[in-house]
């Protein structure tokens, strides 16, 4: 059987993304949040 | 065998990727093992590699004991002077008399329920009917704000926004929303042979040519949003969801466009808008596509959720933030879940001036109450209106679709091209900022 590693690469690239919790629903809303919270 | 890993890999090289749909992690895996995995053929062995490193579940993050609100929405009125062809709220009515205007008195007394019950604020909005149609209770609002922060009772200043049919937008709405810095959203369904058919006065007459005028004023002074509803007339006209948003764009220069298809409001009740509803849907894996291969990255709303979420373990266990972050405030101090429900006495979650405790929505919103939802490895990612939620939670398929799109390409810049990875996650930054 071939033995292989895994290996985490996560951090390799690191981002502290601002983010909408929510996208615009489509209601006519103002687009949930305006801007990403 | 575990369901929320995702393999990936490119044709010409070695390397294998497996991401876990749950957590957000990466792990550099065998070019084979990851073949194996995208084809459902892995070694029993293998097979208990792969599912020791994936999590067991989501990590659910608990949004309704925060300290700040996300969203505040003030009805201002129920009055419109617009009678669209597609509204959901019966002429901005919501189907209630239309004569309901918010006081300065109930506004004052929503928002500080509101600063009494959060430390912040991040969001407060102004809405109807016609919000314009309530000037002054916008001016109110702000300035008993800006007052309240300059003697640093609030800590933080909210963003203010408004949604608008851009009617009313004179000179002295400009100066407005200028020196409050209200970020004006506006409807705009496209050119005027559409927007004329269906964004019209209470008499029938077309609106485009005020609209145009306004916001080509407005836009000398400030950016600002424009959401379109797609219907049948555009298909009558042969456009496309795709030339509306380029026609919007380049007409306005505006920062952040929404182009959205009919919003079905409680099917049988407003049958007439199904009427409208074009055949034309948002192809997810083709706005995917279309967005990883052009040299320029074209955000929207979706794909800055996406690329949120793609690489943090965050899940919420509902659908939607209505009754949890954000809550909507009538004419009358009532506190709605969301606008949507306005009139019905039924989704109230209280009211201002009561002080007993909210209703709790949680359970109504809770996808693990739902059958089909609740062991999606795709659930992270999706999010829905709590009235489509009964008919429509298993019409994902267009959405999965797209999803696949999204990670392959999350996965490949992530893996092979970090600096362009960086490039899009920092663009999705600055999504709808000027």
């Amino acid at each position: 059987m071939e033995k292989w590693e895994a290996i985490d690469i996560t951090n390799e690239v690191s981002v502290d993304v601002d983010m909408f919790e929510f996208a615009c629903c489509g209601s006519h809303c103002g687009g949930g949040q305006v801007v990403p919270s | 065998m575990k369901n929320n890993g995702y393999f990936y890999f490119r044709e010409n090289c070695d390397t294998g990727v497996l991401y876990d749909k749950y957590s957000g992690k990466i792990f550099r895996i065998p070019k084979s093992v990851a073949v194996n995995g995208k084809q459902g053929m892995l070694s029993e062995n293998d097979a208990l590699k792969i599912n020791s490193l994936l999590s067991d579940k989501p990590i659910c993050t608990d949004i309704s004991n925060r300290k700040d609100l996300n969203h505040l929405r003030l009805m201002l009125t129920n009055e419109c002077n617009f009678a669209c062809t597609y509204c959901y709220a019966d002429e901005g009515s919501y189907g209630v008399s239309n004569d309901n205007m918010m006081s300065n008195e109930v506004s004052l007394d929503a928002v500080k329920w509101a600063y009494s019950k959060y430390k912040n604020i991040k969001q407060i909005s102004f809405f109807g009917g016609e919000p314009l149609l309530n000037l002054k209770v916008i001016e109110s609002v702000c300035s008993f704000i800006v007052n309240e922060y300059k003697l640093e009772k609030i800590e933080r200043m909210p963003l203010f926004s408004i949604v608008t049919n851009a009617y009313f937008i004179t000179d002295e709405v400009i100066n407005l929303f200028s020196k409050y810095n209200i970020h004006p959203v506006v409807s705009v369904d496209g050119p005027k042979k559409v927007h004329d058919k269906q964004r019209i006065l209470k008499n029938g007459g077309g609106t485009f040519d005020v609209v145009y005028h306004n916001l080509k004023k407005l836009r000398e002074k400030m950016p600002f949003s424009i959401e379109a509803t797609f219907t049948t007339n555009h298909d009558s006209e042969g456009l496309t969801m795709d030339d509306v948003d380029e026609y919007l764009k380049k007409e306005f220069n505006v920062t952040r466009m929404i182009v959205n298809g009919i919003y079905t409001y409680k099917d049988g009740k407003l049958s007439h808008i199904n009427a409208l509803a074009s055949k034309q849907k948002f192809d997810y894996s083709k706005y995917f596509n279309d967005f990883f291969n052009s040299e320029n990255y074209v955000y929207n709303d979706i794909i800055v959720r996406l690329i949120g979420v793609f690489q943090k373990p965050y899940y919420l266990e509902s659908f939607c933030d209505a009754g949890l972050t954000q809550y909507t405030i009538d004419w009358d101090g009532n506190i709605l879940p969301c606008h949507i429900f306005t009139g019905e006495d039924e989704k109230k979650l209280g009211n201002i001036y009561d002080n007993s405790s909210l209703k709790d929505i949680k359970t109504m919103i809770n996808t693990k109450n739902i059958e089909f939802c609740k062991d999606c490895s795709d659930r992270r990612f999706c999010q829905k209106c709590l009235l489509d939620i009964e008919n429509d939670y298993f019409k994902c398929e267009n959405f999965r679709n797209g999803l696949t799109v999204f990670f392959n390409n999350m996965l490949d810049l992530f893996v092979f091209d970090q600096d362009r990875y960086l490039d899009l996650v920092n663009g999705s930054m600055k999504f709808g900022k000027e």
